[in-house]
């Protein structure tokens, strides 16, 4: 027996032409909002501690990996060129907070100077870690 | 001789696939991002910088060398909790900036985890850090 197609159920059409346009919207909203890491290349362990915070991001960072090199921004930068660059990239800066990275095994002896020069910069120095106990 | 009016079609382009793209896009971005959460704590520095001589007596002052955490004028060694519970029984908090201060001597073969623990657990207690620089041998 034929079955006929009962009157009135025809083709439910859902409109899908804005669905382009509100993807797009969303791509560009990644886009716009998203913040690259400069420094994803620099290979060091961060150091914990249970007495940290969140901390708003800054422009300015310095990092030092497991070898320690000293990165200015994602660049290498020595030791004895860190106050004057950072001095520079403050006073485009609004803040004068500088991100502060280092790998967790590296000696007083390669960190100390860091944190010498930052400090001669003028800068305010933010410690990255990780919260928690090792 | 007439001449056959030449049909003009619309150039249309194919608009379609371009939905696909963006979802497309989409889906990659939202899979390959990783959100970041920094977290971290400020180091307060006393501006200016004075030699050792000019030490105040009542300065506290902080002893790291190696894994030992040497505290206060009697060098008494402590673990990292012991410091943290010297720390606020000094009650920063109700001192003046002057009072705040605790002198960080840190030497050479200190690793950098140590060295965090101690300055965050300072930092957190409301203590103000003055570092020692040993390459002219006097406080920052």
């Amino acid at each position: 027996m034929k079955v006929g197609r009962k009157k009135g159920m025809d083709k439910i059409l859902i409109p899908i032409a804005s669905m382009g346009d509100i993807a797009f919207l969303l791509i560009i909203f990644f886009m716009l909002a998203s913040n690259f890491i400069k420094e994803a290349h620099v290979d060091l362990k961060e150091a914990t501690s249970p007495d940290i915070d969140s901390l708003e991001e800054v422009k300015v960072s310095v990092s030092v990996d497991k070898e320690g090199q000293t990165w200015l921004q994602g660049k290498p930068c020595p030791v004895d060129a860190l106050e004057g660059g950072v001095s520079v990239l403050l006073k485009e800066s609004e803040k004068k907070t500088v991100m502060l990275k280092v790998d967790r095994e590296l000696k007083q002896e390669v960190y100390g100077p860091v944190l010498m020069a930052l400090s001669k910069a003028g800068a305010e120095i933010a410690l990255i870690g990780i919260k928690g106990d090792d | 001789m007439k001449l056959k009016k030449k049909v003009k079609e619309d150039p249309e382009i194919d608009v379609g696939a371009f939905s696909d793209i963006a979802f497309l896009l989409i889906i990659f971005f939202i899979l390959t991002t990783t959100f970041v959460k920094t977290a971290g704590g400020k180091m307060e520095i006393p501006s200016g910088s004075a030699s050792q001589d000019n030490k105040q007596p009542k300065q506290l002052t902080v002893n790291l060398s190696g894994d030992i955490i040497q505290y206060g004028e009697k060098n008494e060694n402590l673990d990292i909790q012991g410091l943290r519970d010297r720390l606020i029984l000094e009650k920063f908090a109700e001192k003046p900036k002057e009072e705040r201060i605790v002198v960080l001597d840190s030497k050479n073969d200190v690793p950098y985890s140590l060295y965090y623990k101690v300055v965050m657990a300072i930092s957190n207690s409301g203590g103000v850090l003055a570092l020692v620089d040993h390459s002219k041998g006097g406080t920052k």
